[in-house]
């Protein structure tokens, strides 16, 4: 008998229908067949992040009516910054009614970046149970800094595309920044740059750029895309698309109150959890909630 | 101290800072700007319109620049240690840099003046506008007020030396 830890939070909904031929086969062999199969979808949020890292565990009920028509599951978090799902294949064993499925701290770490899918070859399941394979060497591995930056890179940036939304990265090529200013265009050191703010309000097409000295000056970005060299690879994005670039993360664009329509870049309090959001673990071997699993 | 006294320091004082001011005025020749308030060292200040300055030549860390006068509000000379000046533009930006400038010749209502940029603090295009340090975001840097600006006040009693 399974006794999980109730997870209010955990938003299940139904994406999308996909036909997978592989898929199909196994549904013959296990139940109904279908020619249409569902992908389940489970929307982390930061409890549930953070109570499957302690835990080891995190359960999602399967709505009845995709009982055996579930061909992936992809785990997402609701400001990823980008939407394209990465496929990940991992270990998944069905025990009863549940199919436990292998999360690793890479993939957990991922999300923040995309969602994440997964592929099942079993069915007849009414519960997915995700089993964080928690080591502390993997994570501290998982979370290495990023790899130098290529000749021509900027340096280190946190690159927002919204309040909620942001990853840190070199952008490509980027050594210096073009932009068209008052007094003529200019190519700023990027190595000098402590923000810049994009879609000003003033005009969709205005940049403002902080730069280390405190100057600040406003211009016409001469770049219309920028690619963000992350550890979880290359991201094109279009200059108009972006919210603000920071040299760090503990700075942040703001209105100025006293001048309307220009910024101030602030320095802010980051709580540690969100520099880093693994908390320390429990003991696994004493947790009430691992010992309940039924096998 | 009698007024006649006071004035008659006044000048002297400008003096000091005025070379061949005067007996210069007819040779030179150029567009003139708008009207600009030049504080110089000791709390002196002149006013007056500016010859030949339509842009002044900024080495920033971006490199050299020229900055249409047209588009600035304000210069702090002598901001930093490096001797760095901060610009101020109409639009709100701040740019550090070395002015390659020597000397800002002004237009005055008593005759030419040649001003050393090394003895000026500051160059304003209103009255009262000044420059004040702020760190509030994380660096030591300026802002720029326009705070007591006076442009609407009788032009006559603002041209030359208070």
């Amino acid at each position: 008998m399974f006794n999980f830890k109730t997870i209010g939070t955990l938003v299940v909904s139904v994406l999308c229908l996909l036909p997978v031929a592989g898929n199909a086969q196994n549904e013959s062999s296990e139940g109904t067949r279908t020619s249409e199969n569902f992908v389940f979808v489970m929307q982390l949020n930061d409890d549930d992040i953070a109570s499957l890292r302690k835990t080891g565990m995190l359960k999602g009920r399967v709505p009845e009516k995709m009982v055996n028509r579930i061909s992936a599951i992809r785990l997402q978090r609701k400001n990823s910054f980008v939407s394209d799902s990465m496929k990940c294949e991992s270990t998944s064993e069905r025990v009863g009614q549940t199919i436990s499925v292998g999360v690793d701290e890479s993939v957990i770490q991922r999300l923040e970046y995309q969602p994440v899918q997964i592929p099942v070859y079993n069915s007849a399941f009414t519960n997915v149970l995700l089993k964080h394979s928690y080591q502390q060497d993997l994570i501290e591995k998982t979370r290495a800094e990023l790899p130098p930056p290529e000749a021509g890179d900027s340096p280190q940036m946190l690159v927002s595309i919204d309040e909620n939304r942001a990853v840190i990265g070199y952008l490509k090529g980027l050594s210096k920044f073009k932009i068209t200013t008052e007094f003529g265009e200019v190519e700023v050191p990027s190595a000098n740059v402590r923000g810049i703010k994009f879609n000003t309000g003033e005009s969709q097409d205005k940049a403002f750029m902080v730069l280390s000295a405190g100057d600040a000056i406003t211009g016409v970005f001469k770049n219309e895309n920028v690619t963000v060299r992350s550890r979880w690879g290359q991201k094109e994005l279009k200059v108009k698309d972006l919210n603000w670039i920071t040299h760090a993360i503990n700075l942040k664009f703001v209105p100025d109150s006293k001048n309307e329509g220009r910024w101030l870049l602030e320095v802010i309090d980051i709580p540690q959890t969100a520099i880093d959001p693994i908390e320390p673990a429990l003991d696994r071997a004493t947790s009430p909630e691992l010992n309940s699993i039924d096998k | 101290m009698s007024q006649l006294s006071r004035r008659l320091l006044t000048t002297l004082v400008a003096a000091l800072f005025v070379i061949p001011a005067v007996s210069m005025a007819q040779e030179v020749s150029g567009p003139e700007g708008d009207n600009v308030y030049v504080r110089v060292t000791q709390n002196r200040e002149l006013s007056g319109t500016p010859i030949e300055l339509t842009e002044i030549k900024v080495t920033t860390s971006f490199g050299e620049v020229a900055i249409p006068i047209a588009k600035v509000d304000g210069i702090k000379m002598h901001a930093d240690a490096d001797d760095s000046a901060v610009i101020a533009f109409k639009n709100g930006d701040l740019v550090t840099g070395k002015v390659n400038l020597d000397v800002v010749k002004l237009k005055t209502d008593w005759g030419v003046a040649h001003v050393n940029t090394a003895q000026i603090e500051q160059i304003t295009m209103t009255r009262g506008a000044r420059f004040y340090p702020d760190s509030s975001t994380g660096s030591k840097g300026f802002r720029f007020s326009k705070t007591g600006g006076n442009t609407q006040s009788n032009p006559s009693q603002l041209q030359g030396i208070r």
